[in-house]
Order: C-alpha cells, then structure tokens, then sequence
C-alpha cells in the first residue's frame, strides 16, 4: 500500500536542547492514527514540520509522495490541517475566513462553506465576526476551515481544545465516519490517550522528543492492556534504551 | 500561479475590510480636499497666488510631495509590519502556510498586496487634487500640470514607494510583534531622513533620500542619464531587499 504519509528520521533541535530527534512514521491511506505523549514531548514540533510550519535540521517528509521541502503546494494539495490553536481572522465573519482558505481549491463545488459551518454547527452564526466567538466556537471553525477542501489527510494537533464533552463526542463520530465511509487519513495529536483510543486505529507514542513506541492500537496494547498501560510499559523499554515498533 | 492569484486577492480583501485600513484611506482623501478649499480660500482672499498661477505646480504636485514624505511612508512600515509580524504575532499566519501554496507566493503575494494598496493611495490623492484643483480653479495657472503629466509623476513616485515598501518588508522578518517592527522602521525612516542635514555628501547613498525622484520628471526636457542612474539605483534597493527578505521568511517558523 501506498503510505500517504512518510517521515524519515526527523530531526529538530531547538536552543536548549528540546526538539524531536530520529523520527520515523508511516501512515497508509485511511488510518487513524493517534500522537500521544505527555507535554513536551514533541507532538506539536513533529505537526508543525509535517505541515511546513517549521523546517527540520535533518530528515524528510512526503506527502502523497511529494517531498515537503521540494514541492510543498502539491504535497499540501490533498492535506488540511490545524496545529496549535485555532486562529481565525477576528475581524472577519466565519464565512469569510472560510471564503479565504476556499479560493487555494479552485475545484471546490459551491454550497461547501455552507455546508462544512452546517456541519460543525456554526450556520447560525456564520455572519458573525470571529472575534466575538466563544474557544470552542474558534475550535469548530478551525475544524470546519480543515474540512473545506475535503482533504484524504487531515492533521490535528489537540483538536479537542475547547470544546465540551457533547463536542468532544461529535468530533469522535466526525472523525470515525469520515475515516470509515470517506477513507480519510488523519494523524491527531493529543495528551488524552483515553480519549483518542476510541477513535484510533494506530498510535505513536512519543516522550522527550523520541518514538517509543508505534504500530497499531491491536499490537500495541496486545489485545489486553490499555493504550496507557502500552504508553507507561514503552517509557520503561525507554528507560532501558529500547522502542516498541510495529511495522 | 493560481495559489499565488488566489492568496493576491486573500491579502487585499484582508486589507480593505480592516477599518484602520479604510480610515487611512478616507483620510488620505480628506487632505487634498482640506488643502484645496484651504489654498483656493487664500489664492482668492488675499489675491496673492499660493498655488497656480506664478504659485507651487499645482495641488497634484504639493500634495505628492507631502504624501511620499509624510503619509505613505508611515502607512506602507503599519501595514507591512501588520502583514508579517503582526500575522506571526497573532498566529493567522499558519492559516496560509498550510494551504497549498509555497512560501515564496505567500510572500509575493503579499508583496503585492502592499504594492496595490500604495498604488490606491497614489491614485486616490492623484484623483482628489485633480477635482480639487479644478473645482477650486487653482488649475489654470502657468505652471499646474496637466491631468496626464501629474498622473505620470505619481506613477514614477509609485517606485521609490514601493522600494520602501520592500525594505520595511526585510525588516520585519525579524520581529514577533508589529509594534516592535513598527517604531524601528520609523526610526530607520527619521534617522535616514536627518542623515542628509548631517552627512550631506552621504545622501546620494540614501534610499530614502531618492524618493522624490519624480521632480526629474517635472523638467522640460528629463535628464536621462541621472534618471536611468536613480532608476537603477532605486531598482537595485529594491531587489536586495526582497531577495533578502524572502530569503529570512522562508527560514522561519511560525
């Protein structure tokens, strides 16, 4: 199977020493894959070199078989993504940020803003300027901005921030059926290992800016434990100079 | 090219549904008229021609003057430094990096962006004076341009501002913060402006001290060889800087 995504040995340093180091990832064609580790573990740093954000000091990533550093719009061209924090333009309505990030999708049918605010549930308040949005409001336009373009990848970095528990279920579902009856890939970083294993069909568990563990949520926790009880069993291979790599 | 054309029209839409951006236009707007009724008042009043007539050539002119020396530039260091380090700042930046487009469109787009809005703010003080001079009867002196030769010196004083525009650019790359990038500039701006009271064998050298390179427009006869040499000159600032700052913002990460 062709992966959709590749990371190969990745490397960031930042001052001080923090960063990621040596990471390596292969994600095929509608796979859910979690990003866990506590804070500081170098989720974010990973998204943000995956998505451009930031370029590694060593390492390669492909998307869709496109080299990120080479040709970044083709291999963006098919991903949306959101890291960090959910940040719109405040002084514009929902619609209009969304009419923004719609013009880099020529092909986009018409009725898709509509559509996606519909389906995160901010139709209502579309008119609206960003500004007066509540976090969690920000947090769904910011899902609905990654959604627009129907993307086959879709990257989330702590998409759960702000949202209530009814939101937090509705994401889950979104993300399931999306994964289900549209194939759609996603890579979600989160520290909520509970939360993500219910949606999650492969994990990469990071600590101190390294892998120590991956593969899938079977092989990972062995039929038997819990992904946190994998997560906490990884450190202590860690400690011993060891990872849990499933290929 | 069709990312680098979508994101062209993202930034001017951003700029012109910002209020600040549409107050600086209804107040570029608002000078000429002031000026106009002002100068108009005082060539009829005391019979003693300001402008016109044996006066200053024409409103167009004077208010170009001001403009290129007074307005533009501090407008064109707020919405550079609003455009980059301001977009950093409040991490909007990341909403299109992460769209299918490469880093060198998203900054000549931008680039773009500001080169339309200095081209909106020439043409709409350009258009006013004209009315003004004309309402005001300030136009039909000897020594007021004509509509078509003081639209040509606000296209040649569309250069230097734009060569402006691309320095303040490098600048900010450096900055998290667009206040920050903000004051620099205009103290880069003053300082530059002095230099030639202090230095004056120096301010050939100076950029900023070229801007009003239109006024060799203004002669009967241009003098080629010193415009081509200014052209050049200011065309060479304008290259480095853009080279320079896209250089830095590719490097960077938000």
């Amino acid at each position: 199977m062709e992966p959709v995504m590749e990371i190969r040995q990745v490397t960031k340093r930042y001052p001080g020493g923090r960063g990621i180091a040596d990471i390596s990832l292969s994600v095929n064609k509608g796979e859910v894959w979690g990003l866990f580790g506590p804070n500081g573990a170098g989720k974010t740093t990973l998204l943000k070199i995956l998505t451009g954000l930031s370029l590694p000091d060593a390492g390669r990533v492909s998307l869709f078989g496109h080299d990120i550093a080479q040709q970044f719009a083709a291999a963006m061209s098919k991903v949306s993504c959101l890291i960090e924090t959910a940040d719109a333009y405040g002084y514009m309505s929902a619609s209009r940020n969304l009419k923004l990030a719609a013009r880099f999708y020529p092909a986009l049918p018409k009725g898709r803003i509509d559509e996606v605010l519909e389906l995160v549930g901010l139709a209502e308040y579309r008119e609206e300027k960003v500004s007066r949005y509540s976090l969690g409001m920000k947090q769904r336009l910011a899902i609905a901005a990654a959604l627009l373009a129907k993307p086959e990848l879709i990257i989330l970095d702590e998409p759960t921030n702000g949202l209530d528990i009814e939101g937090i279920v509705w994401l889950r579902g979104l993300i399931a059926r999306l994964a289900k009856e549209e194939g759609t890939t996603f890579l979600i970083s989160s520290h909520g290992i509970h939360e993500m294993e219910q949606v999650c069909t492969h994990a990469c568990m990071m600590s101190a800016g390294s892998v120590i563990g991956q593969g899938s949520l079977a092989q990972l926790t062995g039929g038997g434990m819990t992904l946190e009880a994998a997560y906490l069993s990884a450190i202590q291979h860690q400690e011993k100079g060891a990872s849990i790599v499933h290929a | 090219m069709h990312s680098y054309t979508a994101n062209v029209r993202n930034e001017i839409e951003k700029l012109f549904v910002q209020r600040k951006i549409l107050l600086l236009l209804v107040l570029t707007g608002i000078v000429p008229v002031l000026a106009g009724f002002l100068l108009g008042s005082l060539n009829n009043g005391t019979g003693i021609s300001f402008i016109g007539s044996g006066g200053a050539a024409g409103l167009p002119l004077l208010m170009l003057d001001a403009l290129t020396v007074l307005w533009l530039p501090p407008v064109l260091f707020l919405v550079v430094a609003e455009m980059f380090a301001g977009e950093k700042a409040s991490r909007t930046m990341k909403n299109v990096l992460t769209r299918p487009i490469a880093r060198s469109a998203v900054y000549a787009s931008k680039v773009t962006a500001v080169a339309v809005l200095c081209l909106t703010l020439l043409g709409e003080t350009w258009l006013i004076s004209l009315l003004m001079e004309f309402v005001m009867g300030l136009g039909s002196g000897s020594s007021a341009l004509g509509a078509v030769q003081s639209l040509g010196i606000y296209l040649a004083a569309f250069v230097p501002m734009v060569a402006l525009a691309l320095i303040a650019v490098f600048v900010v790359q450096w900055f998290g913060s667009s206040t920050g990038a903000f004051l620099l500039l205009l103290f880069i701006y003053l300082g530059a402006k002095l230099q030639p009271f202090f230095f004056p064998a120096a301010s050939t050298w100076n950029i900023f001290d070229q801007t009003d390179w239109y006024r060799l427009w203004l002669a009967t006869a241009p003098p080629i060889n010193q415009l081509v040499i200014l052209f050049m000159f200011i065309l060479a600032h304008g290259i480095m800087s853009y080279a320079a700052g896209l250089y830095r913002f590719e490097k960077q990460s938000f």
